[in-house]
């Protein structure tokens, strides 16, 4: 197992936002946290990336036990939901940031932050601010900032939620794409079943802080374990 | 502008503030009885001397010191109100702890009390006798009637600006930015230098104009830290007080002329920068 | 269409600034004619800071006498301030009835306006100043720099607390019993001007007023002495009776505040008559026995005498005469590029 979470718990004032979630992801999987709204999925991404600390259990990435260590020591890639571009930098700088971070020379960094450009066909917009950019330029250039320092494991928050709706499934197709190219592990968020089915290979089903089950979209959609899968998959028009 | 009020018309169908004829009334009248009328009548006042006379006074040797002595410790007291305040918001702002609104409450005691009662008290303070001066005075530092103790009565007058314009931005910016700057491995200092402090300097710098020009016209409780030495520790507005004093009207308002223009040049400033930073944060 | 509508709210802005304008007006009047209601039984007496506590009690014992005579109640309103911004604010339309203040030169500033008719000063006895006073050191108890005359004060390592003449009438004084002392000694001109220039190397903290000084020697413990008033050296001495020395020097100034009714307001008042009785009744004995109490000297000789043990009488004293008129005095020591300037410019 790539990463692992074992037995977590975490409770917000009184509210029980993970209770007792295990679940572990291959190397190169590409898994989504599907449940509705409030279910805590949010909660257990937020606590893999270090930006909040479980209550109990453990956690382990690539073999070691991260429960102590912080955010930025994580070496996860993390994509936010309204994408937190840095708003007075512009879109290489966003870039370079991460690489920066990690004292890399200015070389290295400059041929770095092209090729990302590059890989989301954003070659000529290395100058523009956020503000100068559309919803879906923004979502690319949060993904190719998240991926420029390298790291091991990709975590998306709702990637799609704030873009519309015709652009979405586009997007969709070409974001699998890519991290199927670059080959990461990655793990997205979501409310939405038709998103999980087409993008990932594995889906976890998140309800009231608690897994309800884990499988291949087909295991999920034709063999529901629980009524509440059943009921959460069925009232969606999704058809395979 | 004719224009832009027939917008606003039709985009809102209900206004809250009864009609534009009444409010805009009130606003001219308020503005022109309490802010217009009295900046012209120093105008006013400067006309009735020659533009020979007016250079004379406002370059006279002790006028020009008195510049020097009020812009520079005006200038460096609003840099310290800078970095204290902007550490008094971030705590006001993201931390709880006992006593939170009271301290918030007293962020304003600058501006409710009298001048003179804290130019009074910093004195006392500060004074190589005080409770404060004393330690100094060990290190061999004076600060009461020095230009230090001129500087220390601005960030004491000044601190309430960039406190209340750093506040609300600071409580408004999305924690995502300083989340993402983790994620990218940044540590505390590299993500407040880079990444909050570029969301706050459009408010910083509103502050510290503010701050700025509140040291350069700070007159009541600076004469009494000050010691007031001609060249040394005279500031421009004692010296505009001291031309009261000999009935010299208009060489009064000439020094005072200079103090305003200096002072909306510099909110002018600012203000473009600010509007020029405002366009990174649109969507 | 819309043009107009426009055009029409403007107006009405226009109309209703102009309204409130004329409003704001308006409450003006109306407060002036609320004090011309209430002055015929009630007069404003401007004067400066340090008199406060005096008038407060001298105020009682005038009402009292008022009602004696004239079976009438009588109100006096008090107002303190520096000296020449109460001078300046009585010219710029304060209602004072009568003005009592540090110096004659400010009541001249009120003349000069138009407001006090030519000739004040001799309308009461002693230049129309019903108590003076004089300058002396406050020193620190014990006077362990041994300051006994004007000389001590410009020796190595004597530091002087006093204000500065450009803003405070009453630092005038100080500067000129300075002076007097230097031509009374047989220095020359130059002579004068070079002590006088040593003496105000000595001054650590030169504070704007008076109470500003005092503030700063007695409370911030600056300084080895303070040239101060008689009467504020007493008072400070009344309050911290084990911390300071009242020491006399050899040559001082008789400095004396004028009283004076603004002749302007009481016409428009209808307050003559109070207001001229109320300054006359300074000179009573009662009132300068007051005057005494709260350390000014009396102005009538038989009552200073009774005070002789508190008063040091022997001083020798100059008066603005002797400087040719305070006018005069203010052009060749004060005014700007004078004396007093030309001592910090080198």
């Amino acid at each position: 197992m790539y990463v692992e979470m074992k037995e977590i718990c975490k409770t917000f004032d009184g509210f029980q936002a993970s209770d007792h979630v295990s679940f572990g992801i291959e190397k190169g999987q590409m898994a989504a946290l599907l449940g509705p709204s409030g279910s805590g999925k949010t909660t257990i991404l937020r606590m893999l990336a270090g930006l909040d600390m479980p209550d109990s259990g453990d956690i382990m990435i690539n073999g070691i036990l991260v429960n102590d260590l912080p955010g930025n020591k994580r070496g996860i890639g993390f994509v936010f939901q309204n994408y937190a571009l840095f708003r007075y930098m512009t879109v290489a700088d966003n870039i370079a940031f991460g690489l920066e971070v990690q004292k890399k020379g200015k070389a290295e960094i400059k041929e770095r932050v092209e090729e990302l450009l590059e890989l989301i066909s954003m070659e000529d917009l290395g100058k523009r601010y956020p503000h100068q950019l559309s919803g879906g330029q923004k979502q690319r250039v949060a993904f190719a900032r998240a991926l420029a320092p390298r790291p091991g494991l990709l975590l998306l928050d709702e990637p799609f939620a704030a873009i519309d709706a015709k652009v979405r499934r586009e997007l969709r197709n070409w974001l699998k794409e890519m991290i199927g190219r670059v080959g990461i592990t990655s793990i997205f968020v979501t409310h939405d079943q038709e998103e999980a089915m087409e993008v990932a290979n594995q889906v976890i089903i998140i309800n009231q802080g608690k897994i309800e089950q884990i499988g291949t979209p087909k295991e999920i959609c034709f063999h529901p374990q629980t009524e509440f899968v059943s009921d959460f998959i069925e009232t969606d028009r999704w058809i395979v | 502008m004719e224009q832009q009020i027939v917008k606003v018309k039709n985009k809102k169908g209900v206004r809250v503030i009864p009609g534009f004829g009444l409010s805009m009334g009130v606003t001219l009248a308020m503005l022109s009885c309490i802010v217009l009328i009295p900046l012209a009548s120093i105008f006013i006042s400067v006309s009735k001397i020659s533009l020979q006379e007016f250079v004379e006074i406002v370059t006279s040797r002790q006028v020009m010191s008195g510049y020097m002595v009020s812009f520079t410790c005006a200038f460096f007291a609003a840099i310290i109100n800078g970095a204290f305040g902007l550490v008094l918001a971030w705590v006001l702002v993201r931390y709880d702890f006992p006593g939170k609104r009271i301290m918030d409450g007293m962020i304003e005691l600058p501006f409710a009390l009298p001048t003179a009662v804290a130019g009074i008290s910093l004195t006392f303070l500060y004074s190589d006798q005080g409770w404060i001066g004393q330690l100094f005075d060990k290190a061999g530092v004076r600060i009461a009637y020095t230009r230090i103790g001129i500087t220390i009565a601005m960030v004491f007058v000044g601190i309430p600006f960039v406190v209340r314009s750093v506040q609300p931005v600071l409580a408004k910016l999305d924690r995502q930015y300083e989340e993402a700057a983790m994620m990218l491995g940044a540590g505390r200092w590299r993500t407040f230098f880079r990444v909050v402090l570029p969301e706050l300097f459009p408010a910083l710098l509103a502050g510290f104009g503010l701050a700025f020009a509140r040291g350069i016209g700070e007159y009541g409780s600076v004469v009494f830290i000050a010691g007031n030495i001609p060249y040394e520790t005279q500031i421009a507005p004692l010296l505009i007080m001291s031309k009261l004093e000999q009935f010299k009207y208009s060489d009064a308002t000439a020094i005072a002329l200079v103090l305003l223009l200096v002072s909306f040049l510099l909110m002018f400033l600012i203000n473009s920068l600010q509007i020029y930073m405002q366009r990174f944060v649109k969507n | 269409m819309k043009k107009r509508t426009i055009r029409r709210t403007w107006v009405k802005a226009i109309l209703l600034a102009a309204m409130a304008f004329s409003l704001a007006a308006g409450c003006g009047d109306d407060s002036k004619s609320d004090t011309d209601g209430g002055s015929s039984n009630g007069i404003l007496n401007v004067s400066y800071d340090p008199t406060r506590e005096f008038y407060a009690e001298y105020n009682e014992m005038f009402c009292g006498y008022w009602k004696q005579e004239k079976g009438e109640e009588v109100e006096v309103t008090q107002s303190h301030g520096g000296s020449g911004s109460q001078a300046r604010s009585v010219i710029e339309g304060n209602e004072a009835d009568v003005v009592t203040l540090a110096l004659a030169h400010d009541i001249t500033a009120i003349e000069n306006a138009g407001l006090i008719e030519a000739g004040w000063n001799e309308k009461l006895e002693g230049n129309s100043a019903p108590y003076t006073s004089t300058i002396v050191f406050l020193v620190r108890k014990g006077n362990e720099k041994n300051i006994k005359d004007w000389d001590d004060l410009v020796e190595d390592g004597v530091e002087v607390i006093t204000p500065n003449p450009k803003t405070s009438g009453g630092a005038c004084w100080n500067f000129l019993a300075a002076w007097a002392y230097g031509q009374q000694n047989g220095m020359t001109e130059k002579e004068t001007q070079e002590f006088l220039k040593k003496l105000y190397q000595n001054v650590l903290v030169l504070d704007s007023g008076a109470r500003g000084a005092t503030n700063t020697f007695v409370e911030n413990k600056q300084g080895d002495v303070l040239i101060a008033w008689e009467n504020e050296a007493f008072l400070s001495l009344e309050t911290h009776p084990d911390d300071f020395e009242i020491v006399t020097p050899s040559v001082s100034i008789l400095a004396q505040p004028s009283v004076a009714v603004v002749d302007k307001n009481v016409e428009d008042h209808g307050t003559r008559e109070i207001s001229e009785a109320y300054l006359k009744y300074l000179y009573s004995d009662d009132a300068q026995r007051l005057v005494g109490k709260y350390y000014y000297r009396p102005s009538k000789e038989e009552i200073l005498q009774e005070f002789s043990e508190q008063f040091d009488l022997d001083m020798n004293l100059v008066t603005i005469d002797d400087f040719g008129g305070w006018n005069k005095a203010y052009e060749t020591y004060f005014d700007d590029g004078a004396l007093f300037d030309e001592i910090y410019a080198q």
